[in-house]
């Protein structure tokens, strides 16, 4: 197959892939729903197409946003430990989202939310890469330490914003604290798609430029690679993402940082480098990872509301229960390093 | 301690480097290279240079020819500023005053594709990073592609990617993870990088630093022959005397400043050593 066929391919399988892995969960469930049936009672159909199929899109989207985000932070910052959640970048979008929310009371149109959360992402990420940003290179251990910090101080502007928060909207601005995909509906859909969908193509075009940052900035630029310039293209990617998933379900912590190392030991086990060429693992790295968090979260959010229906555990729990134990056991394996791509 | 005797005596001796470089130049002829001409390839010219503005000076109108098809070996104390002028010639730190030229080009005329074609720059560092990579040996070399493009490609002789890692011996290892591999090997693995993306100049940055004597030869060997076979230009900042001697030319740095530059014989005198290293009184 030519070089030139990979991308395009790639994108079909992610869609055909995502398509299918949605329309299973959204037919399973507490009372498993056939969409198809004829005989199909108007609440059944309420239910799959304004409940469900909603809610499973939710879940898909913000699993993809958020591990994509992730795997591009741990890469760029060359830190395994990178993750929206962690460097605060979640918390400043949604400290913008809910402030997005407390002047809807006057004037409200709905893209303004994503939009918001986008603002607040992306002033986070400059914040934090300037604050590390010591003679001409970025220090990654610093990095960190400036994210958790400022994240800490983004989640108490959030609780303080809370209590100005008129107690109508209280419960939605409530779920960008506990991160929640239960209450989605098609309203915010469109426009987080188009977010994610748009950062994503930007991740998948600089896959290069990834690569080649994770050799360290000086042996990037000896490659072609104008480093500073594809790092803040990268960041805003990241950005649009993050601030995408955030305004769909609220902060989500576990899926950005394990995800990414979870999908690329799957992606060593199924693409390994002696049957698959380069430059096809290359690319393929990140649609992989996007679809790894996708079904993570989409099953996750169905087990969630199956197992114990009619109570139904939120999806952060389940996939924290099942995730971090697999994570562990990764780290205890014989070549269970941590790697950033 | 006497010193000098420890490099004179050496651990291998020049003649064993030379025949076996003159013996595969006779066998490998057929490769297409352009002949060694009196132009220099690198040409500093009144260079100045300091890290902040206020700080002190590193460089102060520094000029220097480096001419093609030689390994050269910049030897200094720690902080003579070595990696700084590597730098500067990689275009990593750029001059605060004078100018660095390659191919009779400023570098700043350069485009980053263009650049990245004519030279590459190991630093010291790299292998910090590797611990956490999951790339094979192969699909480090195939980076080494990234800056191709197809106007360039045509100037260009670019080995393929086969036969780098056939040239540095690693086609058993083409497969494994980089972050697997010994260091000695891992450099090797850079070093395939760097020619299958067809720059000539290479400027490595303590490239046989912590590695045991005999990858210190496999590696050495590598580079002799792509100087004198090859025609590249190497410069390499290194601290083992003992290679310094059997390299084809050695630059003294001292704070800043070259104080002697040429054959290795000359240049590796015990009064230059004495004033580079500060050794003065610690040894008779």
């Amino acid at each position: 197959m030519s070089k030139k066929f990979y991308l395009p391919v790639a994108a079909i399988l992610l869609f055909a892939g995502a398509g299918v892995v949605c329309s299973i969960c959204s037919i399973l469930g507490p009372k498993i729903i056939n969409p198809l049936d004829r005989n199909l009672s108007s609440i059944d159909r309420e239910i799959f197409f304004f409940i469900r199929l909603p809610r499973v899109c939710v879940g898909f989207l913000v699993g993809m946003g958020l591990a994509t985000a992730g795997s591009i932070l741990q890469s760029i910052l060359r830190n395994p430990l990178a993750d929206p959640f962690i460097l605060g970048i979640s918390s400043g979008a949604s400290l913008f989202a809910v402030l997005a929310l407390f002047l809807s009371n006057t004037f409200f149109i709905l893209p303004v939310l994503p939009l918001f959360a986008f603002i607040g992402a992306i002033t986070v990420s400059a914040t934090v890469c300037l604050w590390s940003w010591r003679e001409g290179t970025l220090h990654p251990e610093k990095l960190l330490l400036v994210g958790i910090g400022l994240s800490f101080f983004l989640q108490s502007l959030l609780m303080l914003l809370l209590n100005f928060i008129p107690s109508d909207t209280i419960r939605r601005a409530s779920m960008w604290i506990s991160g929640d995909i239960s209450s989605a509906d098609w309203e915010l859909i469109p426009y987080a798609g188009f977010l994610i969908f748009l950062g994503m193509s930007v991740a998948l075009l600089k896959t290069k430029a990834i690569q080649a940052m994770m050799l360290g900035d000086e042996i990037a630029l000896g490659l072609g690679v104008n480093v500073h310039r594809e790092r803040l293209f990268l960041i805003i990617a990241m950005s649009l993402m993050t601030a995408a998933a955030v305004s769909l379900s609220g902060i989500i912590g576990f899926i950005g940082l394990i995800i990414p190392h979870l999908a690329r030991f799957l992606f060593r086990k199924i693409f390994s480098s002696h049957s698959y060429p380069p430059c096809l693992r290359s690319l393929l790295l990140l649609p992989f990872t996007a679809f790894v968090g996708g079904i993570f979260l989409t099953f996750a959010d169905l087990v969630g509301r199956t197992i114990l229906s009619p109570m139904e555990i939120p999806a952060g729990i389940i996939t924290s229960l099942i995730g971090a134990p697999y994570f562990l056991y990764l780290l205890r394996k014989k070549n269970g390093n941590l790697s950033i791509f | 301690m006497e010193i000098y005797q420890y490099f004179k005596k050496g651990i291998f001796t020049k003649s064993t480097f030379v025949k076996e470089a003159a013996k595969e130049a006779a066998i490998t002829t057929s490769t297409s290279t352009p002949t060694p001409t009196a132009t220099p390839t690198i040409k500093i010219e009144n260079l100045c240079f300091a890290y902040k503005q206020n700080q002190k000076k590193i460089f102060t109108d520094l000029n220097l020819k480096i001419y093609p098809a030689k390994l050269i070996a910049l030897l200094g104390a720690n902080g003579s500023g070595k990696s700084t002028l590597l730098k500067l010639i990689a275009r990593i730190l750029r001059p605060s005053s004078g100018n660095v030229l390659i191919d009779q080009m400023p570098l700043s005329h350069y485009h980053i594709h263009e650049l990245a074609a004519k030279i590459s720059y190991y630093p010291q560092s790299v292998e910090q990073n590797l611990s956490m990579l999951s790339i094979s040996v192969e699909e480090l070399v195939a980076m080494g592609a990234y800056s191709h493009s197809k106007d360039l490609n045509k100037k260009l002789f670019i080995p393929t990617r086969n036969s780098v890692i056939q040239m540095v011996g690693l086609e058993e290892k083409r497969h494994h993870p980089l972050a697997t591999l010994s260091g000695g090997e891992q450099r090797r693995a850079f070093l395939a990088m760097f020619l299958h993306k067809g720059s000539r100049i290479l400027l490595l940055d303590e490239p046989l630093a912590n590695l045991d004597i005999k990858y210190q030869i496999e590696l050495f060997h590598i580079l002799h022959k792509l100087a004198t076979v090859e025609h590249f230009t190497i410069v390499t900042a290194i601290h083992d005397l003992n290679i310094a001697k059997e390299m084809d030319q050695v630059l003294l740095l001292h704070q800043g400043k070259i104080i002697a530059n040429g054959d290795p014989e000359k240049v590796l005198s015990k009064e230059n050593l004495n004033s580079a290293f500060e050794l003065t009184g610690l040894i008779n």
